[in-house]
């Protein structure tokens, strides 16, 4: 994952407010499936992974999709050395957000 | 005579009546209690008045009959005063009459009290008789005499003798026949008065007997009158209620037949994909198109169904803001024009006076009538034309539009209940073209919505109809741009070359609740519908859904499926439960097409894939309203 990878500008003026307890709220949720174990670990993961799907475009992180939706098939297939491979993608990619 | 449309239920008709019953119960009792009332005081007033009289008639005659007798003792008094000698025998008598010209001043004043207390016009006849023989005078003399002798001044045994002769004199001669003369008077008044009370026992009567007719007229037979017009007015209700569930169950028998055409196609091409592997292209496009064209068909009857409904429930809400009238002309030209070309019939919009460009009234029902009716005029013209003529009436800003067409027309019998709900022109209509029999009482309803109205202007069997629209434009005269003539080819071109109506304010005033777990999805069709003028709340659970949705109205309600308690579903069942009628959209993340068959099965009424644009969000919304 590289710096060159950012937030798109192309987002409604009125949600760049919020753009940063976005990314806050993301990092919070990638955290705390650190400490979580299996089986619970896949299953959130299904949940955020379809959460996530449902928003993050919108908010300008469209760029990061294809990991989520990655995230998402490896969960539905268990593949946890995967997953967590791409949770560490989508974790790096917000923190090295250019501000 | 009141009149029931066919959603009242039988339970307000009975309300109704009753009502209706109860006012006039009222409002004659009252008139009939007030009637009777007013005859008692009369009634009252007039004993009290005789009786009255009466007692005045009395107490005259009591003090006159003692005035008579007093003057006589006093006659005779002087007369014995004339026949003593001895000093002390007059003094005796001069003592007694002193004490009868007391008592006769006594009750002299008694008889002027009676006198002046009573102003009726017997009283002033006694009044004008003592001023006539001028009682009043002679007796102020008399009395003035009859005190002098109470004098205990001297006097000579001559003035003495001289007042007493003068007051037996005058008590005999002149008093007396003055009292008997007032006497007569008074008990002629008396035989008056009595003849007057024997008179007012027979009034009485008569009043009693007119009180009695009165009330009849007045209060009973309107009563009778009115439970008469009642028993009729609820009769006629009740026969209406039955025309109504008649009228309904042929609804329904038509509406299954509707509504079973197009799904067996569904099912029987359904089936042929299904189960025929070797299916050619071909044959697997064809059977896709026919499901298709069937889904589409039941899609518009269950939308007629639906905005039938909602008008008959009151629930038709009614946008009106500005549009340009020429574009939905363009659009109905276009779409209409490919209908009317699949049948070999000429299609032509044309203007007789220049047509305003924009207008404000509802434009989604306006193109909704323009579509019914003049596609109704495609569906039943079979050879040669059909046309729509507009026309603009400033004077009280209402658009004209006819759409004259070259069909079948409409027979005498059924030109009466083309307007009515549920029905079509006869039976054979809805075998031979199919429709629910909605569309022209839809149309003519949304119309009357749009301050206009719709009318059969003429039609003829086998040779046509012509149908007029009217619809109210509410645009400022001063704001009113207009075209003086319409071509069809720029109308065509308008619809392919206009870009999309922007979407700021397409949601005004609309209501909505966004049920959404995640804050994010909140928070962005919150701000995307808030953008086109619509009313959001916002929850992040089911259980705060479905008790906002018990105190506030909203036109519609999203609805995320997959949420941590109660997932949509569950919430969805609960609303409809508690009796939300207003549409709900499915908000999902998932976007495989088990998941669109899955919340229509459960009755959403919509379905909306996650991440959505704020465009297809609003374009989705605004199909349900």
């Amino acid at each position: 994952m590289t710096n060159s990878r950012s937030q798109s500008s192309q987002i409604d003026s009125d949600l760049q407010p919020f753009i940063d307890e976005f990314i806050s709220d993301r990092l919070t949720e990638l955290n705390s499936l650190k400490s979580t174990t299996e089986p619970n670990k896949t299953n959130d993961i299904k949940s955020l992974t379809h959460k996530w799907k449902s928003f993050f475009e919108p908010y300008g992180f469209g760029e990061i999709m294809p990991e989520v939706l990655q995230l998402e098939n490896a969960s539905l297939n268990s593949d946890s050395e995967l997953y967590d491979k791409l949770l560490g993608d989508i974790e790096n990619f917000f923190l090295n957000l250019p501000k | 005579m009141a009149s029931y449309n066919k959603t009242t239920t039988s339970q307000e008709i009975a309300t109704d009546i009753i009502k209706k019953t109860r006012k006039k119960f009222i409002l004659f009792t009252l008139l009939g209690m007030s009637l009777v009332i007013l005859v008692s005081l009369f009634s009252l007033n007039l004993h009290n008045k005789f009786l009255s009289k009466q007692k005045s008639i009395h107490a005259l005659h009591e003090t006159l009959a003692k005035q008579i007798f007093l003057i006589f003792e006093i006659a005779d008094y002087g007369e014995k005063f004339n026949k003593m000698h001895s000093a002390t025998n007059k003094q005796q008598i001069k003592d007694g009459l002193n004490a009868l010209v007391k008592k006769l001043k006594l009750e002299n004043e008694n008889f002027k009290a009676v006198l002046d207390n009573d102003n009726t016009s017997f009283s002033e006849d006694l009044e004008d008789l003592m001023a006539e023989n001028e009682l009043k005078s002679k007796i102020r003399e008399y009395l003035k005499k009859a005190s002098e002798l109470t004098d205990q001044s001297p006097e000579s045994s001559k003035v003495l003798k001289n007042r007493i002769n003068f007051l037996s004199m005058n008590s005999k001669d002149g008093l007396y026949d003055i009292f008997t003369l007032m006497n007569k008077r008074i008990r002629k008044h008396n035989r008056d008065s009595t003849n007057m009370i024997d008179r007012m026992g027979t009034l009485l009567i008569t009043l009693c007997f007119l009180e009695i007719l009165l009330v009849w007229l007045l209060v009973f037979r309107p009563l009778y009158s009115a439970i008469q017009i009642q028993h009729r007015e609820l009769t006629s209700a009740m026969q209406t209620v039955e025309r109504a569930n008649q009228t309904k169950s042929e609804f329904l028998a038509n509406i299954s037949h509707e509504i079973r055409t197009p799904m067996t196609g569904i099912l029987g091409y359904a089936e042929v994909l299904q189960n025929d592997e070797d299916i050619s292209s071909y044959d697997k496009n064809r059977s896709i198109d026919i499901i298709n064209n069937n889904a589409h068909h039941l899609l518009e009857l269950v939308d007629e169904i639906l905005d039938f409904s909602k008008i008959e429930s009151g629930k038709m809400k009614i946008r009106k803001k500005e549009f340009s009238f020429i574009r939905v002309l363009g659009e109905v030209y276009s779409l209409m024009l490919i209908k009317a070309k699949n049948k070999n019939l000429n299609f032509s919009i044309n203007n007789t006076g220049p047509v305003p460009t924009n207008i404000i009234s509802d434009k989604k029902r306006l193109k909704q009538i323009l579509h019914n009716i003049v596609g109704n005029a495609i569906k039943f013209t079979s050879h040669g034309e059909v046309k729509v003529t507009v026309n603009y009436d400033p004077s009280n800003s209402k658009l004209l539009i006819d759409v004259i067409d070259t069909g079948c027309g409409i027979d005498d019998q059924s030109v009466k209940k083309i307007f009515n709900p549920f029905e079509q022109a006869n039976n054979s209509v809805s075998r031979n073209f199919g429709g629910t029999g909605l569309g022209l009482v839809l149309s003519k309803k949304l119309a009357i919505g749009l301050g206009g109205d719709i009318t059969l202007v003429k039609t003829k069997i086998n040779e046509g109809s012509r149908f007029r629209i009217e619809i109210l434009n509410e645009l400022p005269t001063e704001n009113q741009k207009f075209l003086q003539k319409i071509s069809n080819d720029e109308l065509e071109n308008l619809t392919k070359t206009t870009e999309a109506p922007p979407l700021t304010d397409a949601l005004n005033d609309t209501s909505i609740l966004i049920v959404d777990d995640a804050k994010e999805n909140a928070r962005l069709f919150g701000m995307y519908l808030k953008k086109a003028g619509a009313i959001v709340d916002v929850v992040n659970t089911g259980d705060d859904a479905i008790a906002l949705s018990q105190v506030n109205t909203y036109d519609i309600i999203l609805l995320d499926l997959q949420m941590p308690d109660k997932d949509g579903f569950q919430v969805l069942s609960e609303l409809r439960r508690l009796k939300f009628a207003e549409p709900v959209i499915a908000l999902t993340a998932h976007a495989m097409e088990s998941e669109k068959i899955k919340t229509k099965a459960a009755g959403f009424n919509g379905h909306v894939t996650k991440p959505v644009t704020a465009e297809k969000l609003i374009n989705v919304i605004l199909n349900y309203l």
